[in-house]
């Protein structure tokens, strides 16, 4: 048997789900809305990962925190303006027959999905993993961006 | 009557002294144990290996991570879940520890501790003669 944490996050994930379940079969029966295609996912997720999100003149930034998980088990995937990442941290035993007297730590799969505004640059989305950290630059596209308008003086 | 500076006997200078100002939080673990060693392995996402500290001092261990902060004005705060500042926790180590065996590795922000125990107390079936 493996130990799950207690986790308040899992009791908010199913309230969600409940949420879009019937939103969205409401928008299916008038003929509008997509179906959910990570749904099976999101089912399957026991916690997920705090997240910071930033914001400056070219990019946003989303930064998570996922310790011990290696880069080739999370996975990011973008698709109608929605940037979803999971993935699973698997309880590894220390050793062959040990025993715990505490688990502080999550494990199982995991879900994150954001939505993303429209004007950003899809293709160059980036993601860089280090010391545990996921950080993911989402790059605004060029007329989002701020720019300075010169006044000209005649 | 002159101030007296004592700095001469410190040689090395703790990250503790560092960061015992600013914010701190604490790590998650898992503590578990077989035969042959106890095991700590804590979260501590966002500290490099050079950041970070094991201090043993009279069987209190003290787990020392410093977060490097990349605050930036530029940046504009759009959602805030994550708890800013360094990792701070300590345990105070059973007798049955052998301190001066005390490995620890620190792996994609996941720090391991590995603290055998002393031979005297491990489990072992008594020949019979």
């Amino acid at each position: 048997m493996t130990l799950v944490r207690f986790n308040p996050m899992r009791d908010l994930l199913e309230v969600e789900r409940e949420f879009s379940k019937i939103f969205n079969e409401f928008d299916q029966r008038f003929g509008f809305g997509r179906k959910e295609d990570n749904d099976q996912e999101l089912q399957e997720a026991t916690w997920a990962p705090l997240a910071d999100i930033y914001e400056d003149n070219d990019n946003f930034k989303i930064k998570l925190d996922l310790p011990g998980i290696s880069k080739d088990s999370v996975k990011i995937s973008f698709s109608d303006g929605q940037l979803v990442i999971g993935g699973e941290r698997k309880q590894e035993l220390e050793s062959e027959n040990c025993k715990y007297h505490r688990v502080e730590r999550n494990y199982g799969k995991f879900y994150r999905a954001f939505d993303v505004p429209k004007d950003i640059q899809e293709d160059k989305i980036n993601a860089e993993f280090s010391n545990g950290q996921l950080s993911i630059v989402i790059p605004k596209s060029e007329k989002a961006k701020p720019r300075l308008i010169d006044v000209k003086a005649n | 009557m002159t101030e007296v500076k004592n700095n001469s006997s410190v040689d090395k200078k703790s990250l503790i002294d560092e960061i015992i100002n600013q914010p701190y939080r604490i790590p998650v673990v898992n503590i578990a144990e077989d035969e042959n060693s106890f095991f700590i392995v804590a979260d501590m996402p966002g500290v490099s290996k050079d950041n970070i500290e094991l201090k043993l001092e009279n069987s209190e261990l003290t787990i020392i991570g410093k977060v490097d902060s990349d605050r930036n004005n530029s940046h504009k705060l759009i959602l805030k879940e994550k708890r800013n500042g360094n990792y701070i926790r300590k345990f105070r180590l059973s007798d049955l520890i052998n301190q001066s065996q005390i490995e620890a590795k620190l792996e994609n922000g996941q720090l391991t501790i590995i603290l055998p125990k002393k031979e005297s107390i491990k489990p072992r079936s008594i020949e019979i003669a």
